[in-house]
């Protein structure tokens, strides 16, 4: 676990805000740092509207950070214009949550993953890029003789396998998977997840797999991120995670899941107060403080830093319960602080 | 990275696919047209239009009389065998005039129809896309909708004289507006869709996106009102052929006819009843195709 291992993407502060009516803004993504290493599966879990899935495309650039920086490869793609991100587009692919909007119902898919082709200029001939298409097909686990069938006549799952074929057919290094799997069936997701690792394992792909559903993400990610109102709030790798939640957010998050034999669980329900606060106007400092049980007035004055904390390597969380152990006081942890917020003036 | 091995289609392979293809395609189209045909409605409406589109095609080298050839002798001639609906004032065949007046009535309602819908998709396309020509485009269709459609089209009329060309150009000037708000709102629609996202995810140019992915899923609303358009056209044109500002006399509208026809409406009821029941008919034809086309196109309306 401890080996250097290769950074694709890099994230650093990513923020995206969306104006809305009344001259007021939605702080959908707000300072996001992270990073993908090759070849892993991190999961990016949370509640509706937490802003995940805006993270997951900004950071193929379907939208446009507001602020900060995204490195791909090392390369800073944030702000690179459109016309640029040809390559990007190459190396990161997307596959969406809802397989039957997904796919354009008018185009047989045969055609759309051959157009795929046609806009990178990948083969030659034609038969060449119907030979790559076929091959791509026979790949995600559709007959060839599906060629030139409309999206209609597929189920869920086959679309949603079409869908990852039209992703795959660049050979991506990244995929972004937001949600994949939460509209189809229960015995067909696990289907469709397995489908997703096999491939990662044939391909070295990295996956950023957005959902919500924990059981989902446990079960796929190397690593897990937990995101609250534009804010990641903690992360770690998968056991890390589930045996030392450190975040209040998180450990409510983790008691809400279904166990298999509740009478021998001895887990403690923690059930949240109040609502999920607008992202229009979020809570000064933690943002997590208005539903916090462990909340304190240094919650409502400062804003926590993401500390890596452990146990393990790579336990990073941002709550004041856990800097005040990091930095020893509170009053050493605010010193700290200060001369951080000083220097960046 | 690549570890696709690359595989190459042969001769037979490529037969295959086509095969496959075409035993698709007709089972697609066998499944629509069946779709089509079960529609009653549709069906009579196409076959009420494809009759008047018949007689207007082939219907003047059926008549042996020209539709301007006077005959002043056998002037207001109640229909007979010669004359199966009558004489005129100036004692013209009126079922020639009516036939010849089809043409007209076709060729105004077909051309409206299509240029309207063309420019309409156009003017929809690229002010879904862009905020400016959005706002610039949007605003000379508010003020061209908000001038009454007649009035503006007798206004063009009168600028650019009668003729039949210019019958064309004036009510495609009134009727693109409304194709290109529908073809703008259809728009809107889709390109809100995952699909859109998704090809700007694997890099397509705009232009692509435009018209190879949201042109085709806009076209049924737009074909819908293309034939309402056809049929309005075809009342619109009959209303200032009517009041002296369309087709030129002498030559035959079902408007003109009509509107010699209104001074003897009390002794020979037969110049009005029969272009007027035929305009009417064509109308109804063209509208219950149009209704049948939106059921067929767009399972979620009926």
């Amino acid at each position: 676990m401890k080996k250097e291992r290769e950074v694709i993407v890099e994230t650093t502060n990513v923020k995206k805000y969306f104006p809305v009516a009344h001259n007021q803004i939605v702080k959908a993504v707000d300072g996001v740092s992270l990073k993908l290493y090759k070849g892993e599966t991190y999961g990016l879990v949370g509640e509706t509207g937490c802003g995940k899935s805006t993270f997951g495309r900004t950071l193929i650039r379907l939208q446009n950070p507001t602020e900060g920086t995204i490195k791909v490869k090392g390369k800073d793609i944030s702000n690179a214009p459109e016309k640029e991100l040809g390559d990007l587009r190459k190396q990161m692919q997307m596959v969406f949550q809802d397989p039957f909007t997904s796919l354009n119902p008018r185009i047989r898919i045969g055609d759309m993953l051959m157009e795929v082709l046609k806009i990178h200029g990948i083969g030659n001939s034609k038969s060449e890029k119907m030979a790559m298409a076929m091959e791509i097909m026979e790949k995600v686990g559709l007959r060839t003789e599906h060629f030139y069938r409309y999206p209609h006549e597929f189920s869920g799952g086959q679309r949603q396998r079409i869908g990852l074929a039209r992703a795959l057919i660049l050979n991506p290094e990244i995929i972004v998977c937001d949600e994949p799997v939460s509209a189809l069936d229960v015995s067909i997701q696990s289907q469709i997840i397995n489908l997703f690792l096999d491939l990662q394992d044939s391909d070295d792909l990295t996956y950023l797999f957005i959902a919500h559903d924990i059981s989902v993400v446990k079960y796929i990610s190397n690593r897990i991120g937990v995101m609250y109102l534009g804010h990641l709030v903690e992360e770690a790798t998968t056991e890390d995670l589930f045996s030392h939640p450190l975040h209040p957010y998180t450990q409510a998050l983790l008691s809400a899941v279904p166990e298999a034999n509740p009478h021998k669980s001895d887990k403690q329900r923690i059930i949240l107060k109040g609502d999920l606060p607008s992202p229009i106007d979020p809570p000064s400092g933690c943002v997590f403080r208005t539903r916090c049980p462990y909340a304190t007035t240094l919650c409502e004055d400062l804003k926590p830093q993401t500390l890596d904390i452990g146990p393990e390597e790579g336990h990073r969380v941002a709550c004041h319960m856990y800097a005040e152990k990091h930095y020893g006081t509170t009053g050493a942890m605010i010193e700290a602080k200060g001369k951080e917020l000083a220097v960046a003036k | 990275m690549n570890n696709m091995k690359q595989r190459t289609l042969t001769e037979a392979d490529l037969r295959r696919m086509v095969e496959i293809r075409n035993r698709l395609t007709k089972e697609q189209r066998s499944l629509q047209l069946h779709k089509f045909l079960r529609n009653r409605q549709a069906m009579v409406g196409l076959v009420i239009f494809l009759i008047v589109l018949f007689a207007a095609i082939f219907g003047p080298s059926l008549c042996k009389e020209s539709p301007v050839a006077l005959n002043v002798l056998n002037r207001l001639k109640p229909p007979s065998k010669e004359h199966w609906f009558g004489t005129d004032t100036l004692g013209r065949d009126v079922y020639t005039r009516v036939i010849y007046g089809a043409r007209i009535s076709m060729i105004v309602g077909v051309s409206v129809g299509a240029i309207s819908g063309i420019l309409g998709l156009i003017i929809g396309i690229y002010s879904s896309y862009n905020k400016y020509a959005d706002e610039i485009l949007m605003r000379i269709c508010d003020g061209l909708k908000a001038i009454p459609s007649i009035l503006l089209a007798i206004t063009l009329m009168t600028a650019l004289g009668a003729d039949i060309k210019n019958v064309i150009i004036s009510l495609t000037v009134v009727n693109t507006p409304t194709m290109g708000r529908l073809a703008r709102s259809a728009a809107l629609v889709v390109k809100e869709q995952t699909y859109i996202e998704a090809m700007r995810g694997i890099g397509a140019k705009s232009r692509r996106i435009l018209w190879r992915h949201i042109a085709p899923n806009i076209m049924s609303p737009l074909l819908v009102q293309m034939t309402f358009v056809f049929a309005t056209s075809i009342i619109t044109e009959a209303a200032l052929s009517f009041l002296g500002a369309g087709v030129p006399a002498p030559q035959p509208s079902w408007g003109s006819i009509l509107s010699e026809g209104r001074t003897v409406i009390f002794t020979s009821q037969w110049m009005i009843i029969f272009p007027g029941a035929i305009t009417a008919m064509t109308v109804l034809g063209l509208n219950l195709f149009g209704d049948g086309l939106r059921d067929l196109l767009d399972p979620l309306s009926s």
